[in-house]
């Protein structure tokens, strides 16, 4: 078992070591529970793979590419993104109701759960620390542009912002506005794109030559 | 409960604690206790409303001083204990020290249930009476102050907003966190609140607006 000493930890932001205590609550509760049943070594790691090589956010980033290259997919998923949502599969665990939340010029969308840290799993993936953060699901209601200046997104004047306070079965997805200079781009290209954070509404998507680079 | 999940809205908790290129996982034991929840979650018929109540109860201190993953290893051993899973002692152990009940999924089966649990979810709609209210109404979050579970933030108690959908019926998550699976459904709306509704002349906008998802007991007639 690693211990990552060094790094700062996104949750709290202040370098921070495993405590060895919480290291052996871990192992002992593992122990017991797979002695007892209730978890295999094998389901674990299964899950854990399910996570980290498979579900993340170059599933929601391929929707986003798609509505912004074919028309009738965008009305499609704005209308009733459960059933393309199911179509394409992608209606997994903490997916199961999306509601997709299209940024347009006069109008920008940025997600946040304040209770716990409800997330389109299907979709980015498990969320990331600054996401579950305390400070993030407190200030995201009651100053969302401060909280989007600080990830560097500064809004045109005259842009309102809707927050989404995602507290019940219904996951909420982001579509940003689509990049300019990206005319004629295949689906594959507009997808590099697209960000998590851009999905949560916290940023845009990259710029065409970011990618380019 | 307006314990120490319950923080919209709160001040003083400084900036947002931003990571570039952060892994799934920091560490092997966030990694084993995600796994580990999610499995004993399925195999022990444990919701994750029931896993989200248990993280309310925690201490203040405790809530704010533990990491995400910490939070759910405290949920994970309090609930196995409550679902007379395993008791306080075996849990200091890490070893059994009587049987438990058979749990709910055969363990050869657990790997392929929690990967297709993964794939295909839970779905909670659930038939429910006809909705009290209507799109385009103006309904006020009502005043309440509940020491069990509940999903209408302390922010917005007291706040008039408009409904501007109507989802239909889902089970309760009140009823998901206390185990009951079988009760009717209830219908939850999407409700917009204006910015200077929430925060008066501290909304950084007038234009500004919040939309959350509001289960009908929590609305009422302004």
């Amino acid at each position: 078992m690693s211990l990552d000493h060094d790094h700062v930890h996104a949750e709290h932001g202040h370098p921070w070591s495993p405590p060895s205590e919480l290291e052996a609550r871990v192992r002992a509760l593992e122990s017991l529970l797979i002695e007892k049943g209730r978890a295999t070594p094998e389901a674990i790691d299964a899950i854990i793979g399910k996570y980290e090589t498979e579900i993340g956010p170059l599933l929601g980033a391929g929707v986003v590419a798609r509505a912004w290259a074919d028309e009738e997919f965008r009305r499609r998923l704005l209308d009733d993104a459960d059933a393309v949502l199911g179509e394409l599969e992608l209606s997994g665990f903490e997916a199961e109701h999306v509601k997709v939340v299209e940024c347009t010029p006069s109008e920008h969308h940025i997600v946040v759960c304040t209770l716990c840290s409800c997330y389109p799993w299907a979709l980015l993936g498990l969320p990331p620390g600054w996401y579950k953060s305390p400070a993030y699901r407190a200030r995201a209601v009651s100053e969302p542009r401060a909280v989007m200046a600080e990830f560097g997104l500064v809004l045109e004047d005259g842009v309102r912002v809707t927050v989404w306070d995602s507290s019940a079965d219904i996951r909420y997805l982001v579509l940003p506005l689509r990049p300019e200079g990206t005319e004629g781009w295949s689906e594959e290209r507009l997808a590099e794109l697209v960000t998590r954070d851009s999905m949560i509404g916290v940023s845009r998507p990259l710029e065409p030559e970011a990618a380019a680079a | 409960m307006n314990g120490p999940q319950d923080i919209g809205g709160k001040q003083g908790l400084g900036t947002v604690p931003y990571e570039p290129d952060e892994p799934v996982f920091h560490s092997e034991w966030e990694r084993r206790v995600f796994g580990l929840s999610f499995c004993s979650w399925l195999s022990s018929g444990v919701t994750v409303d029931e896993s989200r109540w248990m993280q309310a109860t925690m201490p203040y201190e405790r809530y704010y001083g533990s990491l995400y993953y910490e939070r759910w290893l405290y949920s994970l051993e309090r609930l196995m204990v409550e679902k007379g899973v395993a008791t306080q002692e075996e849990l200091e152990r890490g070893a059994s020290l009587a049987d438990p009940a058979l749990p709910v999924v055969e363990p050869s089966e657990l790997a392929a249930v929690v990967v297709g649990l993964a794939k295909n979810g839970i779905k909670r709609e659930r038939p429910a009476p006809a909705p009290g209210f209507e799109v385009g109404q103006t309904v006020r979050a009502k005043v309440i102050n509940p020491s069990g579970y509940d999903r209408l933030p302390t922010y917005l108690r007291g706040r008039r907003g408009a409904v501007d959908c109507s989802y239909g019926g889902f089970v309760h998550p009140e009823d998901l966190a206390a185990g009951r699976l079988e009760e009717p459904g209830a219908n939850c709306y999407r409700v917009r609140f204006s910015a200077s509704e929430l925060w008066g002349e501290s909304a950084e906008n007038p234009e500004d607006s919040v939309c959350i998802d509001l289960f009908e007991n929590y609305l009422e007639q302004p």
